[in-house]
Order: structure tokens, then sequence, then C-alpha cells
């Protein structure tokens, strides 16, 4: 039988702030565990919670950049359960009204057609702690740096048909939060996180069949992964007659399979109720409008403008703008360089390759947009050869220093002077008359050969236009 | 020097102006309590060195020419609030040896008012009933009829004589109950306008920190320390837009107080006549009556016990024995959780944790705590009808004299225990306790109820009515000593 | 009342996670009946008219600013019965 693939997503997004939702506790990674805490979100007696501000306004933007209906009038509910990371016994949620709800985002799907994918609610929630399992396996720790971190929760219907939706989707989501300034959107270090729930039925039927809910996949390509094997899963219990359980799953990546989980996630009554201690959220049409206007530019229009503004290829503004923080180093970096086809060209280039490779972020990479911008300039004036560039690129990302100062330290600047060169290239002449014979009898290479040997006396520092054009005048002189 | 004899502002003045050293004073205190203590089971732990310390920069301050408005002035704090020099026990011996890392709002306020901490007084398993029979050390004995309990340990400092200011908290009556029981001044401010922060809050909706005194005039100024936005605790920013509202009553005759026209047949005879009593008094001073009701009193009691159930359920999840607290030693987290909780709780904080997970269950919520919100809705527009109708309400705060000490009580009676203060409870509005007169042979206080957040305005009013109703101050005040 | 049952009162106290021994749950049980009974008169309310009250208070956007700030508290793990090297300690979990 033939099937159609019927999937939700549920992302978990950490908002940035420089606080938590309820306590002043610092919002950012610690490597130490429990540095971070305080007793409000340890959960001691006799401490409140106090909402930040700016976790709402995060939240708000949020909904209005995924299109979705504000609730002017929302509150948080407590939804109750035990497990040791979680420090009050109660997460503190939007359960009965959620600030956003039937949103939506446009992609391609998999025919290249462009599709709307409903988003049901967007809904703000603090975060729980972590728990690290000792090697032993005698005793679990548990680390409340992560408790209280502000996260707004997105919902889609199960409007999406493919693994590979699933990746466009999460792509999409990504980059307009980075865009709006949500989130950084992290996957590797958890700011972003995503749960699937996934079934097949019969192609033409319009009932949903039993799902699976998939948990703990480390990156977009996890997901991808995980959901193509949970379909060849389910298929194959299809089709030997029997039915799909429904269940938790949880992704193994280095085994590559899904396994079901035991403890806390199976099916709970989390007894959800208003939080008495909280006052509720009233927005006013004006702040929502404000809001609105105040959504950034996203992707799709800041590539138009690259392509308008800076002539550069519909491909190439594209690639540019596919992640906020590289959109911003290559303006930035136009800022004070004016060429932004080269500058384009060495951002997605050498730039792009180095970040992979060294698995460094854009906006954590020591060389700067300023230096991009030195780099360019050095190259322009004819100061280092394109080859030379590089070389100054993988220094300078390797040791934070400065293109010039690399560039002085090392004695790389290319040798420019009309005078030295030419006392090289007579000597270079002298050494192979051979080769001068064969220029003068028509053989082309013969120049070649001999630029070669200029560049190589030269430790590759000439400049080699110039000891062509220097050549050929000494040569045809 | 005897406390029931001198108001906390008369002290203070004294200390103000040197003629009577904190730090003298507090040493007879403690020496007072201590006694006191062995006889009515009043504290959780009495304060030594820190009280004397806290007594001694008081005499500092004023030394440097600074006037403190509780200078002095001996102070006891329900063991609910968190204080860093002593333990805070919740009522729970799993706490007895929890030296919380902070103090409660309220706490500190009053300590930089000048105000000596004293020590901290019994109270329930997690601060949930107003008799202090669910306290691990048993319960504070009544200083008037040591057969009975006192029901607030705090107004028992009072009527016994050690203190002359106690904060208290109350939920669902504790605080003007016991002030009732022990024949002192019980002051529930406005939902909203004391913070919590410290408090080891069990229902956000019903608990409230307030304050008793031996003196009415006492409780303004102990208000005003207390009192304000605490941006700690989010429900106080109620009380920042309420300046407007009135605060004091001039003219005794433009005074309207509403009595309830029919008490809830489960009211003793006596409590009635009380109230007929001392409106009689009240209107022998010009003030008119105006006979209002409270049709669903019965019902809105329910509906608390339902929601504040449900509230504790959830509230007291975080006693898990992993980051505070005692935990019982167990080989699996399940047997961790469920031991430690067991022996964490005990009495109505155990009742309410299991029954109020019910009344959230879907079954539960669905059957009851949607209807107990609903009720809630109703009782609150009641109120507010009453309160178009006259300017304080008078009613009376028990329904029976306190229980016995030896906690045979029947469960029936329990329940019906709050059924005069949970309305003030689920409305918000500020009510006083004041005594009014004597049944058997113990002080019985009624409650005037004001609207909410004119609690300057109850105070104001009180103050002038209460000498017609009290004719012997010294009178009301048990028999501690 | 004819609902109330020994199932739903373990039920309730495995949800709160609170070891109770026979004669506790007969003791609970007993309450529970009592208990329901008492709340029978809430049932009997007529509320069409009203709607569940949300907030018993009036507060409206109390909200902070986002500032951080790192907490001066030291030793918190002091507090904790099983604390080490800057973890809580709980018996294992298998996830
Ligand atoms: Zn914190």
């Amino acid at each position: 039988m033939k099937y159609e693939t019927v999937i939700g997503l549920e992302v978990h997004v950490e908002l940035l702030t420089e606080s938590k939702f309820f306590c002043a506790c610092p919002n950012h990674f610690a490597a130490e565990p429990n540095v971070n805490t305080c007793p409000g979100c340890l959960g001691f007696p006799g401490i409140l919670p106090q909402l930040n501000k700016v976790a709402v306004q995060k939240a708000l933007t949020a909904a209005l950049a995924l299109n979705c209906e504000i609730a002017l009038f929302s509150y948080f509910d407590r939804k109750n359960y035990f497990y040791p990371d979680l420090s009050k016994g109660y997460q503190i949620s939007q359960f009965h009204v959620p600030i956003g709800s039937n949103g939506y985002l446009d992609l391609e799907d998999d025919q290249g057609l462009l599709k709307r994918v409903r988003i049901g609610r967007v809904h703000m929630e603090e975060d729980a702690g972590k728990l690290v399992h000792s090697p032993a396996g005698d005793t679990s720790l548990v680390d409340y740096n992560r408790a209280g971190v502000p996260l707004i929760e997105v919902v889609t219907e199960p409007d999406l048909r493919s693994p590979g939706e699933a990746k466009r989707y999460l792509e999409k989501l990504k980059s307009i939060l980075q865009y709006s300034s949500v989130s950084d959107c992290k996957m590797e270090e958890g700011s972003l996180r995503c749960d699937a729930n996934i079934s097949l039925r019969p192609v033409g039927s319009d009932t949903l069949g039993s799902k699976t809910e998939l948990k703990n996949m480390n990156s977009f390509k996890a997901v991808e992964k995980s959901l193509e094997h949970e379909i060849k899963r389910q298929r194959a219990i299809l089709n030997s007659g029997d039915e799909v359980v429904s269940q938790t799953l949880r992704w193994e990546e280095n085994s590559q399979e899904t396994i079901v989980m035991r403890g806390k996630l199976q099916a709970h009554d989390y007894r959800c109720f208003v939080d008495p201690e909280l006052a509720p959220i009233q927005l006013t049409i004006e702040e929502v409008e404000e809001a609105r206007q105040n959504l950034p530019e996203m992707a799709e229009a800041r590539a138009a403008r690259f392509v308008k503004d800076y002539k550069l290829p519909g491909y190439d503004a594209a690639v540019l703008t596919a992640s906020r923080s590289l959109a911003d180093y290559f303006e930035s970096c136009l800022a004070i360089y004016d060429n932004p086809k080269a500058a384009c060209n060495w951002i997605m280039g050498e730039f792009t390759a180095r970040l992979n490779s060294a698995g460094i972020e854009v906006d954590r990479c020591p060389f700067t947009p300023h230096f991009m911008a030195e780099l360019l300039k050095m190259i322009d004036d004819g100061l280092i050869s394109g080859k030379l560039a590089k070389e100054v690129l993988d220094q300078s990302i390797a040791s934070g220093k400065s293109p010039s100062q690399i560039v002085e330290k090392e004695n790389l600047t290319q040798i420019s002077d009309h005078g030295e060169l030419e006392k090289i290239i007579r000597q270079m002449i002298a050494e192979h008359p051979d080769s001068v014979e064969n220029y003068h009898g028509g053989k082309t290479k013969a120049l070649g050969f001999l630029v070669g040997q200029v560049m190589k006396e030269t430790k590759g520092k000439a400049n080699p236009q110039l000891v062509n054009e220097l050549l050929l005048k000494t040569l045809e002189g | 020097m005897n406390l029931k004899t001198i108001s906390a502002g008369r002290i203070a003045d004294k200390v103000n102006r040197g003629e009577l050293k904190a730090r003298d004073l507090a040493e007879i205190v403690l020496q007072n309590a201590r006694e006191l203590n062995n006889k009515l089971n009043i504290f959780c732990s009495i304060a030594g060195a820190e009280a004397l310390e806290q007594a001694s920069a008081v005499d500092q301050k004023i030394e440097a020419g600074i006037c403190l408005p509780l200078a002095g002035v001996p102070l006891a704090v329900k063991d609910n609030f968190m204080y860093k020099a002593l333990p805070t026990t919740l009522g729970s011996s799993q706490f007895k040896s929890f030296y919380p890392p902070y103090n409660a709002a309220a706490v500190d306020k009053l300590i930089a008012a000048g105000a000596v901490v004293v020590g901290k007084t019994n109270v329930d398993n997690m601060g949930i009933g107003s008799t202090t029979l669910d306290s691990p050390q048993g319960p504070t004995l009544n200083p008037g009829d040591l057969q009975k309990v006192a029901g607030s340990a705090g107004a028992a400092a009072l009527a016994a004589g050690i203190c002359s200011l106690a904060l208290e908290s109350d939920s669902g009556g504790a605080l003007l109950q016991g002030a009732s029981h022990c024949g002192v001044f019980g002051l529930l401010p406005s939902a909203g306008l004391v913070s919590r922060h410290g408090l080891a809050v069990h229902s956000g909706s019903f608990c409230r920190a307030g304050v008793s005194a031996l003196f009415p005039e006492d409780l303004p100024v102990a208000l005003k320390v207390i009192s304000g936005y605490d941006p700690r605790d989010a429900v106080t920013a109620a009380c920042r837009e309420v300046n407007t509202r009135r605060d004091k009553t001039d003219d005794l005759s433009n005074l309207v107080v509403g009595y309830l026209e029919t008490l809830s047949g489960s009211a003793a005879d006596p409590r009635r006549n009380l109230v007929k009593d001392t409106l009689n008094r009240i209107a022998a001073l010009g003030i008119r009556k105006a006979a209002v009701q409270l049709k669903h009193l019965p019902e809105a009691l329910r509906a608390h016990q339902v929601i504040a159930a449900a509230e504790a359920s959830s509230s007291l999840l975080r006693y898990d024995g992993i980051r505070y607290g005692q935990a019982i030693e167990a080989e699996d987290l399940e047997l961790l959780y469920r031991k430690t909780r067991r022996a964490t709780f005990n009495g109505e904080a155990l009742n309410r944790s299991i029954f109020g997970t019910y009344f959230l269950s879907k079954d539960g919520y669905n059957r009851y705590y949607r209807q107990a919100l609903k009720v809630w809705t109703l009782i609150r527009e009641e109120l507010k009808t009453v309160f178009e109708q006259c300017d304080l309400l008078l009613m009376p705060v028990v329904r029976t004299g306190p229980f016995l000490a030896s906690g045979e009580t029947a469960y029936s009676d329990l329940l019906e225990n709050d059924l005069f203060t949970v309305p003030v409870s689920m409305a918000g509005n500020p009510a006083l306790c004041l005594p009014a007169g004597d049944i058997n042979g113990l002080p019985v206080g009624l409650q005037l109820i004001g609207k909410q957040f004119e609690d300057a305005f109850l105070l104001s009013a009180a103050l002038k009515i209460a000498p017609a109703i009290i004719s012997d101050l010294q009178g009301f005040n048990g028999g501690g000593n | 009342m004819a609902d109330v049952s020994i199932e739903e009162l373990i039920k309730a106290a495995e949800i709160a996670k609170i070891e109770l021994n026979e004669d506790e749950l007969a003791r609970l049980l007993a309450q529970l009946i009592a208990y329901k009974k008492w709340l029978e008169p809430l049932l009997e309310v007529n509320c069409s008219a009203y709607e569940p009250l949300l907030f018993g208070h009036g507060a409206l956007n109390a909200m902070r600013e986002d500032k951080a700030e790192q907490n001066t508290l030291q030793g918190l793990g002091y507090y904790a019965a099983n604390y080490e090297d800057g973890f809580y300690l709980v018996p294992p979990i298998i996830e």
C-alpha cells in the first residue's frame, strides 16, 4: 500500500534575554554546574516568580513574525509533574491561553511549490534543568543552570509531508527567529530543540494514523534522519498488518535508530491551572501594532535588497542571508569596504569554508568584518596576492591577530618595487638563456617558466602581474 | 515592664527619647519569653544574641539621632516567614534546622523600623491551619484557658504579654481567628498590600501577610511599615494605583456599618448577641446600621476549601527533598520522593496535597474546581453588593470557641471552622478583628471589614469605634501572667 | 458519595508522591467520603450566570526589567542532602 507521511513539529526555542524568566539569574551558558541559580529558580520556599518583560516582548515578536493572532490578554498556568530537573514540581507555562495562535509559515514543498504550514500556537514557558548520569550508573546529577530560562514553544499543525519539508520548516523557522533577535537558535547548544510527531496513513485517507513522538534530535540532519527511519519502521509495521503503538521514542545518534523512552515523558495528567502568583499580561492593540511595525527585515527581503543595492547575483544574496549573522557580517564589512562582489566572494567562499571546517559560528569568529575589510583592501592595493591572502586569513583565524599585524610580522608584503623586480628579472634571464631563446622562438610557455622562477626567487612575494609586465618589457626591449 | 499596659508606640517613643534602652527591654522580654513558653508552647525558637544585637543596633541608631517608628518593639514572627537568624521550620520536622538564606520582606522592613525579633511562633504544618494542632511540637495553648488552643501562637504571644506586635499570615482565617481567641487586635490587610516575599506561600490566591497587636493604635504604624509595592511579589502591583482611596473618616455620622441580617444557623447564639450588642453600642456613636446579606457563605466556604487545596497540592510539590530540607535516603527516586514527602507533611497539608491533586485531575477539575471558581466570582459579587450599602461590614470571626488542645475535634467542626473568615479571604478586603466581649470566660472578637485598599479608612474608623466596644482594654488580654 | 473509591485515593497519593500506610489510607478514605459529602452544597449552587474567576488579585502586567544579577548567596548547595562538585545528586534515573 502507498502511505502518506504526516508530520507535526514542536519546537522549543530559548529566548535571547539577559536574565531568566522569573528570576534575575543570568541567561547564558555556563560551564560550571549550578552557578546560574538562586533561591527562586531552585524553588526555595517563599520566593515568588518575577516576570521578565523582555521575554514577553520577544515572545510577542516571535508570534507576530510567525503570522499569529495575538492574545491581548494572556497568563501563565502551572503544569504539575515531578522530575528532579524541575525545581518547583511544576513548570510555569501558558496552557490555557497562548500568546500567539493560528499562525503560519510558507515554504517550498518537495515539488518546489509554495505551501503553507499552519502554526497552531506559540506559547511561553520556562525551561527545566539538566540531568547528567554518572558513568557508573549509581547516581544522577542535576544542574539547574537552565532551570527557568525563558522559552517559546512553536507547535505546527500536522501539515508537513516529508522529512525534507520538516527540515526546510526548521531552517525557515530558525532564520525568522534569528532575524527577529528572538533566539540564536543554536541546536547544538540546545537553544533550539525539536520534537516530532509522525504517523502514516494510506494515500487518500483523511484520518490520522496513530502517531509516535520522536525526541532527542540534536541537529536538523538528525531530525530528517530520524523521521526517515521512523517512516521505514512504521511502514514495515503497517505492511505486516500490525498497528503502530502510540509512544515516545528517543533518537540515538550513534546507532541511527529510535528506542522507546521510559520515565517521565509517558502520558501524564499535568493538572494545569492558573498560576496565582503571577499577574496576567494585558497588551494593548497599540503595543501589538508597534511590535508588528518593528519586526525586522527577514531573509527574503534582505536578499532582495542585496540584489538591488549591491548588485549581487540572486544565488549569492540567498546564501549570504540564509543566516542573519552572515548577512550582518557582510554588511558590517561593507561599511568600511566598498566592493560588494569581492566581499561576497570571499565571505561565501574562503571564509565560510574555514568556519565550517573549524566548526566556528560566524558571530564567534575572531576574524571580524573589520579584519575582512582590511584583508580585501590589501589585495586591492596589491600589497598581497590572493594566494597570500588565504594564508593570512588562516593565521588570523588561528591567532586572532589582524591581517595587517600578520603581514607586517611575517614580512609578507608583496614586492611591487620596479627596480628590485627588474634586478631579479635580469638575473633570471641571465641564468636561463635557453628559456629566453625558446620564448623568442615562439614558445610562449617559456614566459610562464620565467615568471615562476622570479616568484620562486622572491618566495612568492612578488606581484605576479607586475612580474609578467616587466618580464615582457625586458624580453621584448 | 508589663507589655500589656504599654503600646508599641509608647515603647518606641521611650526608646527614641532615650528613656528606655532597647537592649534592656530585649533582655527582659527574652527572659519572659523563655519562662512563659514552657507553659504555653508559643515559640519554635526564641532569639538570643541576635535579638540583643538588633536591640543594640537600635540603641546606636537612636544615639546617632535617627528616629525609628518601632524602636525596640518586641516582635513575634510566625514560623512560615523566612528569617535568617533563626530556623524557619514551616511547622515540619523535616525543616527543624532550616536556616533560610534570606529574610522575608516584612521581616526586613519591621527590623529596619526598629522592631526586635523575639522568636519564631508556632505554626501548623506548612503554614496550613488555624489551630497549631498540626505542628510537630504540638499546639500553642490559649493564655486564657490552657485546655484550649490559642489558634495563633503570635496572638498568644501578645495576650501573654511577651511581645507587642506579631507578624502573621492568613489564608482562610488563622490571623483573625487567633486574634479573636486571644483577645487581641488582628489586622488582615487588603490582598496585594503587603509583600509576601519570604513567606512560604501555599496558596497564591489566599495567602496574605498581616499583623496583630495588643493596642489598636499600633496597627496603622505597623501596616505603614510593612505595606507597599514590592517587585518580588507581583500581586502587590495592584496597590500601586490606589492612593486616591479614602484614608480616614472624619464624621462618624456619615458612616454606615453593615451587618448580616441572617447569620447562618450554625453560629452559636452568644455570638449573634455579641453582634447585636456591639451594633447597639456603635449606634450610640451616631453611626448608621444597614442590614445586608451574604447568601452563599456556606458555599463560599466550600469553594475556598477546594481552591486552597488545589493550590496547596501544587505549591507543596517543591518539597521533594532534593535541594533543601532533610531527605529520607532511598536507592530509588520514587521512594525518595514518597518517603521524604510523607515525613514532611501531616494533617491538613497532607490532606490538601492529596485532595487537591484530585481537584485538579480531569475529573475533579470539571466537577469541583471549575464550580469553585464560579462560586468565587459569586461571593465577590455578593460582597461588592454589600459594600454598595455600607462602608464597613461587622460580622463574627469564629463559629465556636477555640478547639481543645487535646485535638479531640470532629472533622466536620474543622471543616466549618473558617465560615466567617473566608469571604474576606476570597474577596481581598481588609479586615480587623477587635475584641468585643467574653463568652464562657474567653475573649471573642468581631471583625470589621472594609473595601479593598481602604485599609487606612478601616483603621481610622475602627480606632474611633473601638472605645465604644471595648470598655476595659486590659480586661481583654486573657490571663497570661 | 458513591463515587469515592480507594483507587481514586491511591491514585492521588501516587501522583502527589506521598507514601501512605494502610491506616493512613483508611483514615483518609473516611475523610474523603465525609469531605465529598460536605462539599455537595457547592455543587448545588446555580452558577450559570457566573464565569470562573481567573485571578483573585487585581495585579496586571507586573513585570521586571531584564537585568541579570549573579546570585550573591553562596553555598545554596549546602541546603541539599546530597550535593557534590556543584551538582545535586539523586538516585539514578533511566530515560
Ligand atoms: Zn535564579
